[in-house]
């Protein structure tokens, strides 16, 4: 039985488009959590506590807050984004990019602080011992430091796809809600029940949803578990 | 080996100022926890940095901060091997012990590789491990497989870091071997720091004393403890008489075994002492032994004691004493097989324990600590036999 049997085009669309911001979030997350997390786990320089605050608070602003406030940043009349249109042409709010930047933005905290705590995890004595064998600082991160803090660094992308696929407020304000665009799975559903007889869609939407989080839930535990088999901490 | 150590760090209210001449092959670190063993083994590895001062190994500037040279850990070839193993957990053993290697095969100079994978797998007894994680390891073999991992790297010195604490203490004898094997078939200078006196002097006679960041002596075990500094702090932490043997003779019925004493200063066991030692199944005839007699196991007598339990006396003559306290130390020397003891002053004065009097040394086959050193004891190099000659003791005026 094909989906698109079950589910409506556009039904279908929302689903896709979830998909991809999730993934793009997941993915383009991934170098700059990695950077940040190792930064705030290994490092201490003076401004630290700024960064991390700044880090964190997408997490406790509400995410319609961060979506203004992203959009008063990166809206063609924004501070940042007005250059980057009249210098590039590039438009950064109100597309599907712009609903990709929310979900980088609002699930960063928990894909950093996932991170974060297995580079603190992760046995600096082993990185000495490393050291002292001959490996320079980057084969030492590579082979070493990079593969003890993997389960820690796959469950923050997983939390992060997780994160970007129930996002709303931000994605909303940011992004709008354009469909075949920026029409991710939450709104979807918003617009559907706001629509007479949409229950049925709204309905559907909300199941395929939770199937979708929950399948991240278990591919999280399952990669996080081999990892921690092939890391010895079984 | 030359490593000249002259460094001062602070670190939080700890001070570590330090300075040495280490030429010896083998040396034993030895102080309490907290004295700054761990902080110099750091500095010598270069995972910490001095505030001030320098150290050279070999004519090899490692650091040096008036001319601001500073080797990195991965620079500086020395082997480390650290108390809990610090195997990398997610490879097998085999590519933990080749990581090191593959490391330097990337660096330009790379001397004529006598160490080689096949070799040390044999030395360690690695073979069946070879597929196995860390995890799966007992504590004993995670050292021999760290020891192999720095061995593998070709290090210039080989620095170990409280090797036993972390292996059950029924099975510390047995690393023993392994690192002496190490020792003997790589022929590299090796550095042993220890809080634990006792498993120290099975692996080094030579000792550096350490106490509160500060030098205390350095020197041979037996010339320290009749030093000023260092002679109540070695007592404390039982020190006892350290001596090689060969095992000449086993009654498995009786539970002993007789052992020839190697004297250091001659070249023929003709005449050496033989003392009974405890049984041990897995030492055979033959074979080479490191070992150890306490001072408070071992009885003076004027005479020869018949109807006694102990089985070993010796005849010998008291080459020195000195008074600590209340008690005498006492170092005899039974035809070249110096031992040393402790007697209370009552007795020292009683019984006139004074340089040059003749006595019997008596003490239980129990009292006898041995260890496999090599099963073949011409195979083992004379240096590691400790001779006096080079002595020197460097006691620092304390404050």
């Amino acid at each position: 039985m094909e989906l698109s049997s079950i589910v409506s085009a556009d039904e279908f669309d929302a689903v896709i488009i979830s998909m991809k911001v999730a993934v793009l979030c997941a993915v383009i997350s991934s170098p700059i959590s990695l950077l940040l997390g190792w930064i705030l786990a290994r490092k201490s320089f003076h401004g630290k506590p700024l960064l991390d605050a700044l880090i964190h608070l997408p997490l406790v602003l509400p995410p319609v807050t961060v979506g203004y406030l992203l959009l008063l940043t990166l809206g063609i009349h924004g501070f940042v984004g007005r250059y980057l249109f009249d210098w590039f042409g590039i438009r950064l709010a109100f597309n599907f990019y712009a609903a990709v930047i929310a979900s980088v933005v609002v699930s960063l905290p928990l894909f950093v602080r996932s991170v974060r705590l297995s580079f603190e995890l992760a046995d600096q004595g082993i990185e000495d011992a490393a050291r002292t064998l001959g490996a320079g600082k980057i084969r030492t991160f590579l082979v070493i430091t990079l593969p003890l803090a993997l389960p820690g660094i796959l469950s923050g992308f997983v939390l992060s796809f997780a994160r970007s696929l129930g996002e709303f407020g931000a994605t909303m304000t940011l992004a709008g809600n354009i469909e075949g665009e920026t029409r991710t799975l939450p709104l979807a559903i918003y617009s559907f029940m706001n629509v007479p007889g949409g229950e049925g869609a709204a309905m559907r939407l909300a199941g395929l949803s939770i199937i979708l989080s929950l399948g991240a839930f278990f591919a999280s535990e399952y990669l996080a578990n081999r990892a921690r088999t092939k890391t010895g901490k079984a | 080996m030359r490593l000249e150590i002259d460094v001062k760090l602070r670190q939080g209210d700890f001070d570590l100022e330090l300075s040495s001449k280490i030429t010896e092959n083998t040396l034993g670190i030895f102080g309490a926890s907290g004295a700054g063993k761990s902080t110099l083994l750091h500095l010598i590895s270069g995972l910490k940095k001095p505030n001030t001062g320098r150290i050279i190994l070999n004519n090899r500037v490692l650091v040096d901060t008036a001319t601001k040279i500073f080797l990195e850990p991965q620079q500086r070839r020395l082997g480390v091997v650290f108390q809990d193993g610090r195997l990398f957990p997610h490879l097998s053993v085999k590519k933990n012990l080749l990581f090191g290697s593959k490391n330097h095969k990337k660096s330009a100079k790379r001397d004529s590789a006598k160490l080689d994978f096949s070799s040390v797998v044999e030395t360690l007894e690695l073979e069946h491990l070879l597929e196995r994680r860390p995890a799966n390891l007992s504590g004993g073999e995670r050292q021999r497989v760290a020891i192999g991992r720095a061995l593998l790297a070709n290090p210039e010195l080989l620095l170990f870091d409280e090797p036993f604490s972390a292996i059950d203490t029924s099975k510390r004898l047995e690393l023993l071997p392994y690192i002496s094997r190490v020792q003997r078939e790589f022929n590299l200078p090796l550095l042993i720091i220890s809080h634990d006196l006792p498993e120290l002097l099975q692996l080094s006679d030579q000792l550096l004393l350490i106490e509160e960041g500060k030098l205390l002596a350095q020197g041979n075990s037996r010339e320290l403890i009749f030093s000023t500094h260092a002679s109540k702090r070695l007592l404390e932490s039982g020190v006892s008489s350290s001596f090689y043997g060969v095992v000449t003779a086993k009654y498995q019925a009786e539970g002993t075994a007789q052992i020839t004493i190697i004297n250091p200063e001659s070249s023929s066991t003709a005449a050496a002492p033989r003392i009974l030692a405890p049984f041990q199944s897995s030492i055979g005839k033959g074979e080479y032994v490191r070992a150890q007699l306490a001072p408070e196991d071992i009885i003076l007598s004027s005479a020869p004691v018949e109807y006694i339990s102990a089985q070993n006396q010796l005849r010998g003559v008291i080459t020195r004493s000195r008074r600590l306290g209340g008690r005498t130390l006492v170092e005899v020397d039974c035809s070249g097989f110096k031992l040393i003891t402790e007697v209370t002053n009552k007795s020292s004065s009683e019984f006139s324990y004074t340089p040059g009097r003749n006595l019997w040394v008596l003490f239980k086959t129990w009292a006898v600590t041995y260890s496999l050193y090599a099963s073949d004891y011409q195979a083992a190099p004379k240096p590691l036999i400790s001779t006096p000659k080079h002595q020197r003791i460097l006691e620092l005026n304390k404050k």
